[in-house]
């Protein structure tokens, strides 16, 4: 599955992503602050894990699994269990 | 021998006379014709119609023509011409047939010789005031008033024509689109009460007495200045040639019609093109068209003249960078080019390094084709369509909710409505065919609400009776309506019931905890919303107690970035007072583009297949493989937001976009414009050199509505049919490109005709099942879901249980807008539309419709306007965290201090130059209607606008230079 993913995906190689990893995270971090009140917490990630897994393209997936590996500092509580749980469905090596 | 008649189909091409009768029942059971049968004779016909039918309509029904002027079955009956006189046996004198009902058993007789020295009378004294030249009239041929001259056998005018008349009447030619000449007018009124019964604008009235009588447009200052919206229905009404579209002045009668579409908004009207040849001389709303029932605005009536302007692309054209000059080349030579580029592309990047967006203003089956070139010929699922910035998060909150992205009603709905609550939406000037039907309702009696920041012209409605504004800031909607739940459930106005019978209890009971917090009452969100709790709760029990309560919503609901919530927090509000599952009723999202439900509906977006079927689950896309012979990604695709990231980011190369301007209508543009500066292959399929061709290598003639087959679906979810009345002006429709473009990449695309793909569609979308063009010529139109269950299609939704069986309560928390005023940015800055104008302007700016509204202007409060030292009139600096603007100052008691607003109608305006990135959080429907901006007086235009105008001059001599 791991080269499965890489092949499918755009080459990241040389390019400033900046801008577009700021909107991922701000755009996990909404997700899962608008599902926070849903319940309890594990809910709230399970949720955020749903909607990435449906909503988000491949690339957008796999940028914020690896931002949240090597650093992931501005992700809030939830989204950052959320991606690390998705990271399970599509996992990579780092 | 009696003969009996018994009258089956209405033929929409015919006037009746008076309108069919509506039951007089008290309540919310206003419209729809009494059960109760009646049976008459007329001139020796048995008939038998509805009780309430005037005999002029039994008659009319019948086949037999009475005479009239006064009267048309659009309008209330009058009586005031009397050419429709009869005679009725046990009945003195000659009663008016028009404001006389039918009796059981009644002996009408329509034609004597009494009856005839009556109606020639009457015609002669019109006569003696009325020029006498038909041959040159516009009217000729569609006069009524020269029809019943001759049916009454009209010879001489003993009165002369000497003498006091209105020969000499000046004629009114201020408005761009028609004429009113006074001089051929019989004071019939008939266009008074058009203004004042279809439209419900009341701009026209009939000023002085007898003789003196005339009509005039609001304080007789002429049409142009008056109230007067252009919506047509006066020149339609008028039985001569005194009110007379400008075309047919110019170019004489048309000599045949089509029924088809218009293309703007989402209301869907059907209108009668009137042909000449190859040439459209006016387009006339078609009666039988269930969304506009004969109705119309000045957009879709008049605004038609792009189709032929000088602009438009005819030719096919490319070139290598886009400092270079358009080439002109043949079709094949275009469409190799595109194709070689987007597979270069595909080589260097990867496959997910192009995309596609598809046109919410082309036709279902156009839509349907270029996603299925995407998700096929491309290889990926990087599609989207405009729908993702104006009605993403409905289709998100209703199917979460309900289990189906749509809309549950008809328009005709809200003739049942007893309270209207209307949010976010301005539909005198976004969705005015429907805001007409809404006005009509409300003089009726029915209670409005409307949540909205500004103070909108559905609340200067002529006879309303009850409103309520709740003038909230914009960015609180969603504590507005939990305030709102939270009053009915604390008060206990629920519909208990339905919410037993038809919600799921686990999610009831979790939305009944949330909602019954503090934080949510009426109290605690007035500080928040700036709408008063005395108001907020008034509000509440104004919607749950009435019998049926209907919630309308627009863009002021869905451009926010809690976009998706307050669409779930609508659906609550909906089903906890049960106004779910039958006419009257309902969550009713007014649509902004023709066909933005279709394109939804098609599979325009990234993570759906057509008919809203997830590409993740392998049953449903297994389905799509098997008829389409390609293995489909599972994964979704990019987003449009994405695809202008991915591109900054250098890994989004190459996109096809047909009938869309991305680089005027998204938000942020100076981020649409660096994302667009850096694709490799940028294609535009388009009618004109729009903003986003301006950045384009290849740029395809698009096809106007005009000039092809297929449907439109509207906000109704009706799909109605749209039919060619002239030849593409490019040579190719729409469809027949992308078909061409897709055989290019490779993967082959073989229709003969728009009926085939909707053939197509039926097959794999299970709420199509049913339709098909046979079908569509059949009934006219078709509301899906169409298929065995419901084979005349659906007008009303949810009526037994939701498509997910049980209704979902959805727990909507309320968080702030990241855009909050500052001492930076102290006010908050919202956008929307104006009547004359539509979207991005490209169509409606090269139409006559100029004529009221040639720039955006910033609409500011006086209390604003004063603390900056502002005038009317004055440039204004707009500044926000995206960008910087200039427009002139708009001075309005409508807005509420703190706020400003905006139309974003002509690209020059950069509207969007100041909105932002931020988005719902569910679908990234942009946040168009909170942006905190400062403004000031300043003296010059913004850089960014010097830069547009060099750009713009420097594109516009590139496409010059190819033509």
């Amino acid at each position: 599955m791991e080269n499965d993913i890489k092949n499918k995906l755009p080459s990241h190689d040389l390019v400033d992503q900046s801008a577009e990893l700021e909107h991922l995270i701000h755009m996990a971090n909404q997700i899962a602050d608008n599902n926070l009140h849903q319940g309890e917490e594990e809910v709230a990630i399970a949720n955020t894990v749903k909607h990435i897994k449906n909503f988000w393209a491949l690339s957008m997936k796999k940028q914020i699994i690896q931002y949240q590996h090597h650093d992931g500092e501005q992700l809030n509580q939830t989204a950052s269990q959320a991606v690390i749980e998705l990271n399970e469905t599509y996992p990579m090596t780092f | 021998m009696v003969k009996t008649y018994t009258p089956k189909k209405i033929d929409h091409n015919k006037d009746y006379g008076t309108p069919a009768p509506r039951s007089s029942a008290s309540g919310s059971s206003v419209a729809g014709e009494s059960k109760v049968q009646v049976t008459l004779d007329i001139d020796g016909t048995k008939i038998t119609v509805a009780e309430g039918t005037s005999v002029l309509r039994a008659a009319a029904l019948a086949g037999i023509t009475i005479p009239k002027l006064c009267a048309s079955d659009n309008l209330e009956a009058f009586g005031s011409c009397r050419l429709c006189t009869v005679q009725i046996e046990g009945k003195r004198g000659f009663p008016a047939s028009c404001t006389t009902p039918v009796e059981q058993g009644m002996q009408v007789v329509t034609q004597t010789e009494p009856l005839a020295k009556l109606r020639r009378n009457v015609m002669e004294l019109y006569i003696s005031d009325h020029p006498l030249d038909c041959l040159t009239c516009p009217a000729n041929g569609d006069c009524e008033l020269q029809d019943v001259a001759g049916a009454v056998g009209l010879r001489e005018v003993r009165y002369g024509f000497e003498g006091e008349n209105h020969l000499d009447a000046e004629k009114d030619t201020s408005n761009p689109y028609f004429t009113f000449d006074a001089s051929k007018c019989i004071v019939c009124s008939r266009c008074v009460r058009a203004c004042d019964e279809v439209q419900g604008t009341f701009a026209l009235t009939v000023d002085g007495r007898g003789f003196g009588s005339k009509i005039v447009a609001g304080q007789d200052n002429g049409f142009l200045a008056s109230d007067c919206v252009s919506c047509g229905a006066c020149v339609q009404a008028c039985p001569t040639s005194t009110l007379m579209e400008n075309t047919v002045i110019e170019m004489g009668q048309p000599e045949r019609s089509v029924i088809t579409t218009c293309a703007y908004c989402g209301v869907g009207c059907s209108f009668k093109a009137d042909m000449k040849g190859d040439k459209v001389v006016r387009m006339v709303p078609y009666k039988g068209g269930e969304a506009n029932q004969g109705h119309s605005c000045v957009k879709g009536r008049f605004a038609f003249g792009y189709a032929t302007h000088k602009d438009r692309i005819v030719d096919p054209m490319i070139r290598d960078s886009i400092d270079q000059p358009w080439r002109k080349v043949s079709w094949e030579d275009a469409i190799s080019f595109a194709a070689e580029r987007l597979q270069a592309t595909q080589e260097k990047h990867g496959q997910q390094s192009i995309g596609g967006i598809t046109s919410s203003r082309c036709t279902n089956e156009e839509t349907y084709l270029v996603q299925k070139m995407i998700r096929t010929a491309f290889g990926n699922n990087n599609t989207d369509t405009c729908a993702r910035v104006c009605h993403s998060p409905t289709g998100y909150g209703l199917k979460t909710t309900m289990g189906e992205s749509a809309g549950t009603q008809t328009f005709d709905s809200v003739k049942h409505a007893d309270c209207i609550l209307l949010i976010g939406a301005n539909p005198t000037d976004a969705h005015p065919v429907f805001a007409s039907q809404m006005r009509r309702r409300l003089r009726e009696g029915a209670k409005l609400i409307v949540a909205d920041p500004r103070q909108i012209d559905l609340l200067k409605t002529p006879h309303l009776k009850d409103a309520i504004h709740l003038p909230l800031l914009p960015g609180t909607n969603v504590a507005l309506i939990n305030a709102i739940a939270h009053t009915i459930i604390t008060e206990n106005l629920q519909d208990q019931t339905f919410i037993n019978e038809r919600c799921d209890e686990k999610a009831l009971e979790k939305w009944l905890e949330f909602i019954q917090l503090p934080e949510n009452s009426a109290d605690s969100m007035a500080s928040i919303t700036g709408v008063s709790a005395e108001t907020i709760r008034e509000a509440a029990r104004l919607y749950a107690g009435v019998a049926n309560g209907a919630i309308y919503y627009g863009l002021g609901v869905t451009e926010h970035s809690q976009g998706s919530t307050m669409v779930m927090g609508i659906a609550n509000l909906a089903m906890a007072t049960g106004n779910i599952g039958r006419e009257g009723v309902g969550v009713n999202p007014l649509r902004g583009q023709n066909n933005v439900q279709g394109a939804c509906d098609m599979g325009s977006f990234p993570h759906e297949l057509p008919g809203y079927q997830h590409v993740a689950n392998d049953e449903l896309r297994g389905k799509f493989e098997q008829t389409w012979g390609v293995e489909i990604d599972n994964e979704p695709g990019l987003r449009i937001p994405n695809m202008f990231d991915a591109a900054v980011s250098g890994t989004f190369k190459g996109l096809y976009v047909q009938g869309e301007d991305i680089a005027q209508s998204d938000p942020n543009t100076h981020h649409v414009e660096k994302a667009l500066s850096a694709l490799d292959c940028l294609i535009v399929q388009d009618i004109f050199l729009n903003e986003t061709a301006k950045y384009a290598h290849v740029l395809l003639p698009g096809s106007t509505f005009l000039e092809k087959d297929g449907t439109f679906t509207n906000a109704e979810r009706r799909i109605n049919r749209v039919r060619k009345v002239m030849s593409p002006l490019g040579e190719l429709a729409d469809w027949e490109v992308t078909m061409a473009l897709s055989n290019a990449l490779g993967y082959p695309m073989d229709y003969n005709h728009p009926s085939e793909i909707m053939d197509e569609i039926a097959s794999l979308v299970p709420t199509f099942a049913g339709v098909s063009y046979e079908r569509l010529d059949e009934l006219g139109s078709i509301q899906w879901p169409c298929n065995e269950q419901y084979p005349d299609g659906t007008p009303t939704m949810h009526v037994e249980d939701f498509p997910i069986g049980k209704g979902n309560f959805a727990v909507t928390p309320y968080l702030a807008s990241e855009e909050k005023s500052t001492r930076r940015f102290p006010l908050l800055l919202t956008t929307g539309r104006i009547l004359s104008q539509y979207n991005v302007g490209a169509q409606t700016r090269r139409t006559e419709n100029q004529t009221w509204h040639d720039e955006d202007c910033l609409e500011i409060h006086p209390s604003d306007a004063e603390l900056r030292g502002i005038s009317q009139g004055d440039w204004l600096g707009i500044s926000s965290r995206a960008g910087h603007t200039v427009l002139r100052a708009d001075i309005k008691e409508r807005m509420q201090p703190g706020v400003v607003y905006t139309t974003f109608h002509h690209p020059i305006s950069g509207a969007n130059v100041v909105t932002t990135d931020n988005s719902d959080w569910a679908t990234n429907c942009p946040e168009y209607k909170v942006t905190a901006v400062q403004v000031e007086k300043v003296s010059q235009p913004s850089k960014w606008q010097e830069s547009f105008k060099s750009f713009d001059k420097q594109q516009v001599s590139l496409l010059e230079q190819g033509r």
